[in-house]
Protein backbone atom coordinates (compact mmCIF):
# COMPACT_ATOMS: atom_id res chain seq x y z
CA UNK A 1 0.00 0.00 0.00
CA UNK A 2 1.30 3.47 -0.87
CA UNK A 3 0.43 6.87 0.65
CA UNK A 4 -1.99 7.77 -2.19
CA UNK A 5 -4.17 4.76 -1.38
CA UNK A 6 -4.33 5.47 2.33
CA UNK A 7 -7.13 8.10 2.42
CA UNK A 8 -9.54 5.78 0.57
CA UNK A 9 -8.62 2.90 2.85
CA UNK A 10 -9.13 5.05 5.93
CA UNK A 11 -12.57 6.09 4.63
CA UNK A 12 -13.52 2.46 4.14
CA UNK A 13 -12.17 1.63 7.59
CA UNK A 14 -14.18 4.42 9.26
CA UNK A 15 -17.30 3.40 7.30
CA UNK A 16 -16.87 -0.15 8.57
CA UNK A 17 -16.48 -1.70 5.12
CA UNK A 18 -13.06 -3.21 5.52
CA UNK A 19 -11.63 -6.72 5.36
CA UNK A 20 -9.17 -8.08 7.90
CA UNK A 21 -6.48 -8.22 5.23
CA UNK A 22 -7.00 -4.58 4.27
CA UNK A 23 -6.94 -3.62 7.92
CA UNK A 24 -3.61 -5.42 8.33
CA UNK A 25 -1.99 -3.70 5.34
CA UNK A 26 -3.31 -0.28 6.49
CA UNK A 27 -1.93 -0.81 10.00
CA UNK A 28 1.42 -1.89 8.57
CA UNK A 29 1.65 1.19 6.34
CA UNK A 30 0.55 3.61 9.06
CA UNK A 31 3.09 2.17 11.49
CA UNK A 32 5.86 2.86 9.01
CA UNK A 33 4.71 6.27 7.66
CA UNK A 34 4.57 9.23 10.05
CA UNK A 35 2.49 11.44 7.70
CA UNK A 36 -0.22 8.82 7.15
CA UNK A 37 -0.06 7.89 10.82
CA UNK A 38 -0.82 11.50 11.84
CA UNK A 39 -3.62 11.71 9.27
CA UNK A 40 -5.13 8.42 10.43
CA UNK A 41 -4.93 9.42 14.10
CA UNK A 42 -6.55 12.80 13.42
CA UNK A 43 -9.43 11.18 11.51
CA UNK A 44 -9.98 8.62 14.25
CA UNK A 45 -9.97 11.40 16.83
CA UNK A 46 -12.41 13.55 14.82
CA UNK A 47 -14.85 10.64 14.54
CA UNK A 48 -14.42 9.81 18.23
CA UNK A 49 -15.05 13.42 19.28
CA UNK A 50 -18.16 13.62 17.08
CA UNK A 51 -19.45 10.37 18.56
CA UNK A 52 -18.85 11.72 22.07
CA UNK A 53 -20.74 14.98 21.56
CA UNK A 54 -23.65 14.89 23.97
CA UNK A 55 -27.24 15.74 23.11
CA UNK A 56 -27.95 19.33 24.10
CA UNK A 57 -30.79 19.86 26.52
CA UNK A 58 -33.77 21.43 24.80
CA UNK A 59 -35.49 24.26 26.69
CA UNK A 60 -38.10 22.88 29.06
CA UNK A 61 -40.96 24.78 27.42
CA UNK A 62 -40.43 23.11 24.03
CA UNK A 63 -42.84 20.20 24.50
CA UNK A 64 -45.58 22.26 26.26
CA UNK A 65 -45.27 24.79 23.42
CA UNK A 66 -45.56 22.02 20.84
CA UNK A 67 -48.61 20.49 22.53
CA UNK A 68 -50.26 23.90 22.71
CA UNK A 69 -49.61 24.51 19.00
CA UNK A 70 -50.96 21.19 17.79
CA UNK A 71 -53.98 21.54 15.52
CA UNK A 72 -57.31 20.69 17.09
CA UNK A 73 -57.98 17.79 14.77
CA UNK A 74 -56.26 14.50 15.30
CA UNK A 75 -54.12 12.92 12.58
CA UNK A 76 -55.97 11.10 9.88
CA UNK A 77 -57.49 7.80 10.80
CA UNK A 78 -57.84 5.53 7.85
CA UNK A 79 -61.15 3.80 7.23
CA UNK A 80 -61.53 1.25 4.50
CA UNK A 81 -64.90 1.02 2.81
CA UNK A 82 -65.49 -1.74 0.31
CA UNK A 83 -66.11 -0.82 -3.30
CA UNK A 84 -69.41 -2.69 -3.15
CA UNK A 85 -70.67 -0.42 -0.35
CA UNK A 86 -69.55 2.64 -2.26
CA UNK A 87 -71.32 1.34 -5.41
CA UNK A 88 -74.55 0.73 -3.46
CA UNK A 89 -74.47 4.25 -2.07
CA UNK A 90 -73.76 5.61 -5.56
CA UNK A 91 -76.69 3.68 -7.07
CA UNK A 92 -79.02 4.83 -4.31
CA UNK A 93 -77.91 8.45 -4.62
CA UNK A 94 -78.24 8.27 -8.41
CA UNK A 95 -81.78 6.85 -8.17
CA UNK A 96 -82.86 9.42 -5.58
CA UNK A 97 -81.33 12.18 -7.71
CA UNK A 98 -83.08 11.02 -10.90
CA UNK A 99 -86.51 10.61 -9.24
CA UNK A 100 -86.11 13.92 -7.41
CA UNK A 101 -85.11 15.79 -10.56
CA UNK A 102 -88.03 14.30 -12.52
CA UNK A 103 -90.46 15.25 -9.73
CA UNK A 104 -89.15 18.83 -9.63
CA UNK A 105 -89.43 19.17 -13.42
CA UNK A 106 -93.02 17.84 -13.45
CA UNK A 107 -94.05 20.04 -10.50
CA UNK A 108 -92.51 23.11 -12.13
CA UNK A 109 -94.16 22.37 -15.46
CA UNK A 110 -97.52 21.76 -13.77
CA UNK A 111 -97.31 25.09 -11.86
CA UNK A 112 -96.39 26.96 -15.05
CA UNK A 113 -99.29 25.28 -16.88
CA UNK A 114 -101.72 26.60 -14.25
CA UNK A 115 -100.66 30.28 -14.58
CA UNK A 116 -101.61 31.63 -18.06
CA UNK A 117 -99.17 34.56 -17.84
CA UNK A 118 -96.25 32.22 -17.10
CA UNK A 119 -97.42 29.75 -19.76
CA UNK A 120 -97.62 32.54 -22.36
CA UNK A 121 -94.19 33.81 -21.43
CA UNK A 122 -92.68 30.43 -22.33
CA UNK A 123 -91.35 30.11 -25.85
CA UNK A 124 -92.54 27.42 -28.21
CA UNK A 125 -89.82 24.98 -27.19
CA UNK A 126 -90.48 25.64 -23.50
CA UNK A 127 -94.19 24.95 -23.94
CA UNK A 128 -93.53 21.71 -25.75
CA UNK A 129 -91.10 20.52 -23.04
CA UNK A 130 -93.30 21.58 -20.12
CA UNK A 131 -96.37 20.08 -21.84
CA UNK A 132 -94.52 16.83 -22.41
CA UNK A 133 -93.41 16.67 -18.78
CA UNK A 134 -96.93 17.21 -17.48
CA UNK A 135 -98.35 14.82 -20.08
CA UNK A 136 -95.77 12.15 -19.17
CA UNK A 137 -96.56 12.48 -15.48
CA UNK A 138 -100.32 12.36 -16.09
CA UNK A 139 -99.98 9.40 -18.41
CA UNK A 140 -97.76 7.58 -15.95
CA UNK A 141 -100.38 8.12 -13.26
CA UNK A 142 -103.14 6.97 -15.65
CA UNK A 143 -101.11 3.92 -16.58
CA UNK A 144 -100.67 3.01 -12.94
CA UNK A 145 -104.41 3.37 -12.38
CA UNK A 146 -105.19 1.25 -15.44
CA UNK A 147 -102.73 -1.44 -14.36
CA UNK A 148 -104.22 -1.53 -10.90
CA UNK A 149 -107.78 -1.73 -12.28
CA UNK A 150 -107.13 -4.26 -15.04
CA UNK A 151 -104.79 -6.58 -13.17
CA UNK A 152 -104.79 -9.89 -15.02
CA UNK A 153 -102.55 -12.88 -15.61
CA UNK A 154 -101.36 -11.91 -19.14
CA UNK A 155 -100.54 -8.41 -17.91
CA UNK A 156 -98.57 -9.86 -14.98
CA UNK A 157 -96.50 -12.06 -17.36
CA UNK A 158 -95.83 -9.04 -19.54
CA UNK A 159 -94.63 -7.05 -16.55
CA UNK A 160 -92.50 -9.97 -15.35
CA UNK A 161 -90.72 -10.10 -18.74
CA UNK A 162 -90.14 -6.34 -18.63
CA UNK A 163 -88.74 -6.47 -15.07
CA UNK A 164 -86.50 -9.45 -15.95
CA UNK A 165 -85.06 -7.57 -18.93
CA UNK A 166 -84.46 -4.50 -16.80
CA UNK A 167 -82.79 -6.58 -14.06
CA UNK A 168 -80.53 -8.19 -16.69
CA UNK A 169 -79.40 -4.78 -17.92
CA UNK A 170 -78.73 -3.62 -14.34
CA UNK A 171 -76.74 -6.80 -13.59
CA UNK A 172 -74.64 -6.36 -16.71
CA UNK A 173 -73.90 -2.74 -15.82
CA UNK A 174 -73.00 -3.74 -12.24
CA UNK A 175 -70.62 -6.47 -13.44
CA UNK A 176 -68.94 -4.00 -15.76
CA UNK A 177 -68.57 -1.44 -12.96
CA UNK A 178 -67.12 -4.05 -10.61
CA UNK A 179 -64.50 -5.05 -13.12
CA UNK A 180 -63.27 -1.53 -13.65
CA UNK A 181 -63.70 -0.23 -10.09
CA UNK A 182 -61.04 -0.25 -7.35
CA UNK A 183 -61.22 -3.06 -4.76
CA UNK A 184 -61.68 -0.58 -1.95
CA UNK A 185 -61.77 3.10 -1.28
CA UNK A 186 -59.76 4.79 1.47
CA UNK A 187 -61.45 7.61 3.27
CA UNK A 188 -59.42 9.81 5.61
CA UNK A 189 -60.89 12.01 8.30
CA UNK B 1 -36.02 3.89 24.43
CA UNK B 2 -37.03 1.18 21.99
CA UNK B 3 -38.41 1.48 18.50
CA UNK B 4 -41.38 -0.64 19.50
CA UNK B 5 -42.21 1.93 22.17
CA UNK B 6 -42.22 4.60 19.44
CA UNK B 7 -44.58 2.51 17.33
CA UNK B 8 -46.94 1.92 20.24
CA UNK B 9 -47.00 5.65 21.05
CA UNK B 10 -47.53 6.52 17.38
CA UNK B 11 -50.45 4.08 17.18
CA UNK B 12 -51.97 5.63 20.30
CA UNK B 13 -51.66 9.11 18.78
CA UNK B 14 -53.40 7.89 15.63
CA UNK B 15 -56.10 6.53 17.87
CA UNK B 16 -56.69 10.07 19.14
CA UNK B 17 -54.50 10.11 22.28
CA UNK B 18 -52.83 13.53 22.22
CA UNK B 19 -50.93 12.84 25.47
CA UNK B 20 -49.14 9.95 23.78
CA UNK B 21 -47.72 12.46 21.34
CA UNK B 22 -46.34 14.43 24.30
CA UNK B 23 -44.51 11.30 25.44
CA UNK B 24 -43.26 10.58 21.93
CA UNK B 25 -41.98 14.14 21.45
CA UNK B 26 -40.38 14.24 24.90
CA UNK B 27 -38.46 11.08 24.05
CA UNK B 28 -36.84 12.66 20.98
CA UNK B 29 -36.82 16.28 22.19
CA UNK B 30 -33.11 16.65 22.99
CA UNK B 31 -31.92 14.73 19.93
CA UNK B 32 -34.03 16.83 17.54
CA UNK B 33 -33.11 20.08 19.26
CA UNK B 34 -29.38 19.16 19.21
CA UNK B 35 -29.57 18.28 15.54
CA UNK B 36 -31.31 21.56 14.71
CA UNK B 37 -28.88 23.59 16.81
CA UNK B 38 -25.84 21.97 15.22
CA UNK B 39 -27.34 22.46 11.78
CA UNK B 40 -28.43 26.06 12.27
CA UNK B 41 -25.99 27.39 14.89
CA UNK B 42 -28.66 29.53 16.51
CA UNK B 43 -30.65 28.65 19.62
CA UNK B 44 -33.78 30.56 18.66
CA UNK B 45 -33.95 29.11 15.17
CA UNK B 46 -33.16 25.64 16.52
CA UNK B 47 -36.07 25.98 18.96
CA UNK B 48 -38.41 27.01 16.15
CA UNK B 49 -37.16 24.20 13.92
CA UNK B 50 -37.62 21.59 16.67
CA UNK B 51 -41.11 22.90 17.39
CA UNK B 52 -42.03 22.83 13.70
CA UNK B 53 -40.60 19.31 13.39
CA UNK B 54 -42.90 17.95 16.10
CA UNK B 55 -45.97 19.79 14.83
CA UNK B 56 -45.36 18.52 11.30
CA UNK B 57 -44.76 15.02 12.64
CA UNK B 58 -48.12 15.15 14.43
CA UNK B 59 -50.08 16.33 11.43
CA UNK B 60 -48.40 13.83 9.11
CA UNK B 61 -48.25 10.87 11.45
CA UNK B 62 -50.70 8.97 9.23
CA UNK B 63 -47.96 8.84 6.56
CA UNK B 64 -45.51 7.10 8.93
CA UNK B 65 -45.01 3.49 7.89
CA UNK B 66 -45.25 1.62 11.17
CA UNK B 67 -43.18 -1.27 9.90
CA UNK B 68 -40.16 1.07 9.82
CA UNK B 69 -38.15 3.00 12.40
CA UNK B 70 -39.70 6.18 13.75
CA UNK B 71 -36.43 8.01 14.49
CA UNK B 72 -35.21 8.30 10.87
CA UNK B 73 -38.70 9.43 9.82
CA UNK B 74 -38.66 12.17 12.46
CA UNK B 75 -35.10 13.22 11.61
CA UNK B 76 -36.03 13.41 7.92
CA UNK B 77 -38.65 16.03 8.83
CA UNK B 78 -36.13 17.93 10.96
CA UNK B 79 -33.48 17.80 8.21
CA UNK B 80 -36.00 19.13 5.71
CA UNK B 81 -37.03 22.01 7.96
CA UNK B 82 -33.41 22.95 8.73
CA UNK B 83 -32.60 22.82 5.03
CA UNK B 84 -35.50 25.21 4.28
CA UNK B 85 -34.38 27.60 7.03
CA UNK B 86 -30.80 27.60 5.77
CA UNK B 87 -32.00 28.22 2.21
CA UNK B 88 -34.15 31.14 3.37
CA UNK B 89 -31.19 32.48 5.35
CA UNK B 90 -29.01 32.26 2.23
CA UNK B 91 -31.67 33.93 0.08
CA UNK B 92 -31.92 36.83 2.50
CA UNK B 93 -28.15 36.88 2.90
CA UNK B 94 -28.36 36.66 6.69
CA UNK B 95 -25.12 36.02 8.54
CA UNK B 96 -25.26 35.10 12.19
CA UNK B 97 -23.14 37.07 14.60
CA UNK B 98 -20.04 35.27 15.83
CA UNK B 99 -21.13 35.53 19.47
CA UNK B 100 -24.45 33.94 18.74
CA UNK B 101 -22.85 31.09 16.81
CA UNK B 102 -20.14 30.38 19.34
CA UNK B 103 -22.57 30.47 22.23
CA UNK B 104 -24.96 28.18 20.43
CA UNK B 105 -22.32 25.68 19.47
CA UNK B 106 -20.87 25.20 22.92
CA UNK B 107 -21.57 21.71 24.20
CA UNK B 108 -24.28 21.34 26.77
CA UNK B 109 -23.85 23.95 29.48
CA UNK B 110 -25.80 21.79 31.90
CA UNK B 111 -23.56 18.75 31.47
CA UNK B 112 -21.34 17.88 34.43
CA UNK B 113 -17.83 19.30 34.05
CA UNK B 114 -15.51 16.88 32.30
CA UNK B 115 -11.85 17.07 31.58
CA UNK B 116 -11.18 20.57 30.28
CA UNK B 117 -9.13 19.33 27.33
CA UNK B 118 -11.88 17.01 26.15
CA UNK B 119 -14.49 19.72 26.46
CA UNK B 120 -12.32 22.17 24.54
CA UNK B 121 -11.88 19.60 21.79
CA UNK B 122 -15.62 19.03 21.64
CA UNK B 123 -16.26 22.76 21.42
CA UNK B 124 -13.69 23.10 18.65
CA UNK B 125 -15.23 20.29 16.60
CA UNK B 126 -18.78 21.48 17.28
CA UNK B 127 -17.85 25.01 16.15
CA UNK B 128 -16.06 23.63 13.10
CA UNK B 129 -19.24 21.92 11.97
CA UNK B 130 -20.61 25.37 11.10
CA UNK B 131 -17.84 25.89 8.56
CA UNK B 132 -18.67 22.77 6.60
CA UNK B 133 -20.87 22.90 3.52
CA UNK B 134 -24.53 22.28 4.40
CA UNK B 135 -24.68 18.81 2.85
CA UNK B 136 -21.41 17.77 4.53
CA UNK B 137 -22.65 19.05 7.87
CA UNK B 138 -26.00 17.27 7.52
CA UNK B 139 -24.41 13.93 6.68
CA UNK B 140 -21.63 14.04 9.24
CA UNK B 141 -24.03 15.01 12.05
CA UNK B 142 -26.54 12.31 11.12
CA UNK B 143 -23.85 9.67 10.66
CA UNK B 144 -21.35 10.32 13.44
CA UNK B 145 -23.37 12.12 16.11
CA UNK B 146 -26.78 10.47 15.72
CA UNK B 147 -25.55 7.13 14.40
CA UNK B 148 -27.66 6.69 11.28
CA UNK B 149 -26.53 4.44 8.45
CA UNK B 150 -25.73 5.84 5.00
CA UNK B 151 -28.82 4.09 3.66
CA UNK B 152 -31.00 5.83 6.24
CA UNK B 153 -29.34 9.17 5.52
CA UNK B 154 -29.94 8.63 1.83
CA UNK B 155 -33.65 8.05 2.47
CA UNK B 156 -33.88 11.04 4.82
CA UNK B 157 -32.16 13.52 2.57
CA UNK B 158 -32.91 12.12 -0.87
CA UNK B 159 -29.24 12.04 -1.83
CA UNK B 160 -27.74 8.81 -3.22
CA UNK B 161 -25.77 6.63 -0.77
CA UNK B 162 -22.52 7.27 -2.66
CA UNK B 163 -23.02 11.04 -2.45
CA UNK B 164 -23.74 10.81 1.28
CA UNK B 165 -20.51 8.86 1.73
CA UNK B 166 -18.50 11.42 -0.24
CA UNK B 167 -19.90 14.24 1.92
CA UNK B 168 -19.02 12.34 5.09
CA UNK B 169 -15.49 11.62 3.87
CA UNK B 170 -14.87 15.26 2.96
CA UNK B 171 -16.34 16.50 6.23
CA UNK B 172 -14.22 14.09 8.29
CA UNK B 173 -11.04 15.16 6.49
CA UNK B 174 -11.81 18.83 7.10
CA UNK B 175 -12.45 18.19 10.78
CA UNK B 176 -9.31 16.05 11.07
CA UNK B 177 -7.22 18.80 9.46
CA UNK B 178 -8.65 21.29 11.91
CA UNK B 179 -7.75 19.04 14.83
CA UNK B 180 -4.21 18.69 13.50
CA UNK B 181 -3.96 22.50 13.32
CA UNK B 182 -5.27 22.91 16.84
CA UNK B 183 -2.84 20.32 18.15
CA UNK B 184 0.07 21.95 16.35
CA UNK B 185 -0.91 25.32 17.82
CA UNK B 186 -1.20 23.79 21.30
CA UNK B 187 2.24 22.21 20.94
CA UNK B 188 3.89 25.62 20.29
Amino acid sequence: MNCDQVPLKIDAYLDGVFSEQESHSLTEHVAACSRCSAQFAALLRAVAVLGDLPDLSAPGELIPDVLQSLPAYRPAAVLTISARSVARVEWALGLIGAVGTAAIIVALAWVIRQVPAWWDSLGAVGRVLAGLAVKAAVEAADAATIVAAAWSEPLMYGLLIDVTLLAGIVLLLTAWRKRYSPKSVLLTF
Amino acid sequence: MSESEDRILAARVLGGDKNAFGALAAKHRDAIYSFALRMLGDREQAYDAAQETFIRAYTRLDTFDQSRRFRPWLFAIAANICSDLLRRRRDRDITLGADSAIHALATDDMAPPEAAAKRDLQRTVAAALQHLAQAERTVVILKHIHGFTYEEISEMTGMPVGTAKSHAHRARRKLAELLQHVERDDAR
